[in-house]
């Protein structure tokens, strides 16, 4: 009982830290390809402006919606699943690929529910739109997932990892790496960290000192990029193997702290895509066509090396 | 000698031109005109309120007058008079004319006023259908009312309500009420010194400020028949251009916002602000300069201020060619600006429409060269044009203007001629009796014209006619069919000026 009480600390720990460094991050990002400081009343300073959102959040009264704590529950419960080292899982479960999909799946659909909410009630119209545009970007995620479990016959995360102690999951997968990390990176802009998307997000979300909902949202979309930037971690760059003398915890954070970074880069320098026409003619003219090929060729060799033994 | 022939060929040109039309208007509707004369560059003609209809209708059909373009329908008070003045052009000519109709109803009576202004309008719509543009619409209010923006969320635009009928996510029909722009003009501007009024003026277009100053300089001048000095010219052109450059990167910085590319807008509003500070060193204020005089400008341009442009000028081509590119070739925005609000050159012409958009359109109209502007003949500069019309068009457009008018600047800084000049005329001692006369000019958003009327050295009566107008009644047409998220893109491509909007209130 007390380990699995030690691994909620720590999880708690890693996610709160996170956290914070990442929101710092992402100011600091933003403000810098705006041309302008950031928040620094001193330079040192500027690093205790999250602690004093947090305390902006919270300073106001606000009465939680049943979808809120919802949402706040799920963007927990998917760290369960998720192994962050060869140790360090709640649950340890054999088919945890497809269970930690589908609590993702879960969480954004809160999420989108959440953001269709307004004053008069939910807007259903937008809503479905909206969730149906989303899970369309997962259908390239989902043949790129199913093309690395066909190479590594395993749907455990962290045989996954241990898959790639040799060579990376990259090597064999350019091609599905690169739709996974451009499905990534719309569904960033989608969710908008540093500006919040009209596509998805109705007005009464981004009203200012929404309280605790404000905060149980932003933690959520949070948790959905922190999640596919260890996916991509875990699933084409090596996980948590260790680099020479280096510690293999430290270079899983080096790793998702790059991605991050190169991900928060590529949102600002590229326009904002609040045009639902575009963004699905990107989904389905380029994203969906070359995962599916890749998905194909991955099976012809499947099958080629493992029932005819031709390679 | 040659340069003198040249100089007075060029000038009296023109003139000749007006003079055969004022004529051929003459023999044609003799009977009809109740007055009839040129004002600076223009046709000025007076009509009676039951002949308009047959005097438009002629003026329209009639093959050597060919004036089927209307700019637009004011309403102004002259002599405790209510009066409609309507402005026409020709581009194919490159000649405009005024008509003015008094109207019976007495300034006071709103109802009477509102029912004649309403049957004169009708008159000119029956003839020129973009008329009914600048009729009171109010029904138009309850009927598009699926969505209502009201003036401020859309960006850098609060000059007009907008009433949207939607078709699921298709605009089918949008009303832009532009009631909330209306002033008392009237009450503002007459009885003010003309001289006062200079300092004032720039307040009509912010974009560009010393456009207005200009064009109200250059109709006084006109009626005092002044001769302004080569250097004045040059240097007005020098500011006229500066100012272009600033207003353009402003639109470029307004589209960028919207489209969400933060780096493109903060890097625009970077080199804006450049133009801004060499235009802060010679003026000495930044949107309102009041830099232009009668018969001269307000600071002569020492070495110091030449070495600042000379220094600023390849610093601001360069980082403006680094702009375009950051822009113009991602393919996200070209995708996003592409075939949206396309505008062609027949409804271009018949709105009015002039400027840029008008360019953008395939139609080479620019007053810098079709009339007899500053001393812009004297430049080597070409007048870019587009081809498609559509948003994408629009923009390429503007930076290519861009480029011109730094070409144009760096011609006059090396050609800035040496002139000792000397104050000659001491403003408090002109006496100017009742006079009326119009003037233009071609500033950023288009053709941006005044016609105004000064007694005993105050103004009588003021009438601005922006070109921003015609641009926001064509968008009313190009928004159909279009999309609710491009919206606001085609507003911003369009370039529209709130100042331009200002009317007159009625009542």
């Amino acid at each position: 009982m007390t380990a699995i009480l030690n691994k909620v600390i720590y999880i708690f720990c890693i996610m709160g830290i996170n956290l914070y460094f990442c929101s710092y991050l992402t100011s600091k990002v933003s403000a810098r390809s705006e041309l302008r400081r950031g928040f620094v009343a001193s330079r040192i300073g500027g690093l205790g402006y999250p602690f004093v959102k947090l305390f902006r959040y919270l300073a106001k009264d606000y009465k939680l919606n049943i979808w809120e704590v919802f949402l706040f529950f799920f963007s927990l419960f998917i760290w369960t699943v998720v192994p962050f080292s060869q140790t360090l899982t709640l649950i340890k479960f054999d088919q945890d690929l497809l269970m930690a999909f589908l609590f993702y799946l879960l969480l954004i659909f809160l999420i989108l529910t959440n953001s269709s909410r307004s004053n008069h009630g939910y807007i259903f119209q937008n809503m479905t739109k909206n969730v149906l545009m989303i899970y369309t970007f997962m259908l390239p995620v989902f043949f790129c997932v199913t093309s690395l479990v066909i190479i590594n016959r395993t749907l455990n995360l962290k045989e996954i990892t241990g898959f790639q102690y040799q060579y990376w999951n990259i090597v064999y997968q350019p091609l599905g790496f690169i739709v996974f990390f451009t499905s990534v990176l719309l569904q960033l802009k989608l969710f908008g960290l540093t500006k919040s998307n009209p596509v998805l997000f109705t007005e009464n979300q981004e009203k200012e000192g929404a309280g605790l909902g404000r905060l149980i949202v932003r933690v959520a979309r949070y948790s959905a990029l922190f999640f596919l930037i260890v996916m991509i971690s875990i699933l084409y760059l090596g996980g948590w193997h260790s680099f020479y003398f280096i510690n293999g915890n430290i270079i899983f954070i080096l790793k998702f702290y790059i991605i991050f970074f190169i991900l928060l880069l590529l949102d600002k320098a590229t326009p904002g895509l609040d045009d639902y026409r575009y963004l699905v003619s990107i989904n389905w003219r380029f994203l969906v066509p070359f995962s599916a090929a890749n998905f194909l060729l991955t099976i012809i060799f499947f099958i080629l090396r493992n029932i005819y033994n031709l390679i | 000698m040659a340069k003198e022939l040249y100089d007075g060929i060029y000038s009296s040109h023109k003139l000749v031109f007006i003079e055969r039309i004022e004529k051929n208007l003459d023999f044609y509707l003799k009977d009809k005109l109740q007055k009839l004369k040129t004002l600076g560059q223009e046709v000025f003609c007076e009509v009676d309120k039951k002949d308009l209809s047959d005097v438009l209708r002629e003026m329209k059909e009639n093959p050597e007058l060919e004036i089927v373009i209307l700019n637009s329908v004011n309403r102004y008070i002259s002599k405790d008079r209510n009066c409609v003045l309507i402005n026409l052009s020709s581009v194919i000519n490159n000649f405009s004319v005024l008509v003015r109709v008094y109207m019976d109803s007495p300034v006071t009576d709103k109802e009477r006023l509102l029912k004649e202004y309403g049957y004169i309008v009708k008159e000119i719509s029956a003839v020129y259908a973009p008329a009914k543009f600048f009729m009171t619409r109010p029904a138009l209010k309850e009927n598009y009312s699926d969505i209502v923006i009201k003036g401020g969320p859309l960006d850098g635009l609060d000059c007009f309500d907008a009433y949207i009928q939607t078709d699921y996510n298709l605009i089918e029909n949008i009303y832009l009420d532009t009631r909330l722009s209306a002033i008392p003009a009237h009450d503002i501007f007459s009885n003010i010194y003309f001289t006062d009024l200079l300092t004032l003026i720039s307040r009509f277009d912010f974009g560009a400020g010393i456009f207005p100053e200009l064009c109200l300089c250059l109709g006084l001048e006109e009626i005092m028949q002044l001769k302004v000095p080569k250097r004045v010219q040059y240097i007005r052109m020098l500011m006229s251009e500066l100012f272009r450059i600033s207003s353009h990167l402003a639109c470029i910085a307004k589209l960028c916002k919207i489209l969400g590319s933060d780096i493109v807008f903060n890097k625009t509003m970077m080199e804006r602000e450049r133009v801004l500070r060499v235009i802060e060193l010679i003026t000495g204020s930044r949107i309102h300069p009041n830099f232009i005089r009668i018969g001269g400008v307000k600071k002569n341009l020492n070495e110091e201020k030449l070495k600042n442009i000379k220094e600023n000028l390849p610093v601001i081509f360069k980082k403006i060619n680094n702009l375009e590119a950051l822009l113009v070739d991602n393919t996200i925005v070209t995708g996003r600006l592409k075939n949206i609000g396309v505008l062609n050159s027949k409804t271009a012409l018949e709105y009015g429409v002039t400027g840029p958009n008008l360019r953008s359109s395939a139609v080479r109209y620019d007053l810098r060269k079709n009339r007899n502007l500053l001393l812009y003949k004297d430049i080597s500069f070409t007048i870019p044009m587009g081809k498609y019309g559509d948003c994408l068009e629009r923009v390429n457009l503007r930076f290519f203007e861009i480029y011109q008018s730094i070409r144009i600047i760096n011609q006059i800084l090396h050609e800035l001629p040496e002139e000792h000049i000397k104050k000659l005329i001491n403003l408090a001692d002109l006496e100017i009796p009742f006079s009326e006369m119009v003037s233009s000019v071609e500033c950023p958003h288009g053709v941006f014209k005044i016609y105004f009327e000064i007694k005993d050295n105050r103004m009588e009566s003021l009438v601005v006619m922006g070109p921003s107008r015609n641009s926001l009644n064509c968008a009313e047409r190009i928004l159909q069919g279009n999309r609710v998220e491009d919206l606001k893109l085609i507003l911003a491509t369009l370039d529209i000026s709130d100042g331009e909007i200002i009317q007159e209130l009625m009542l």
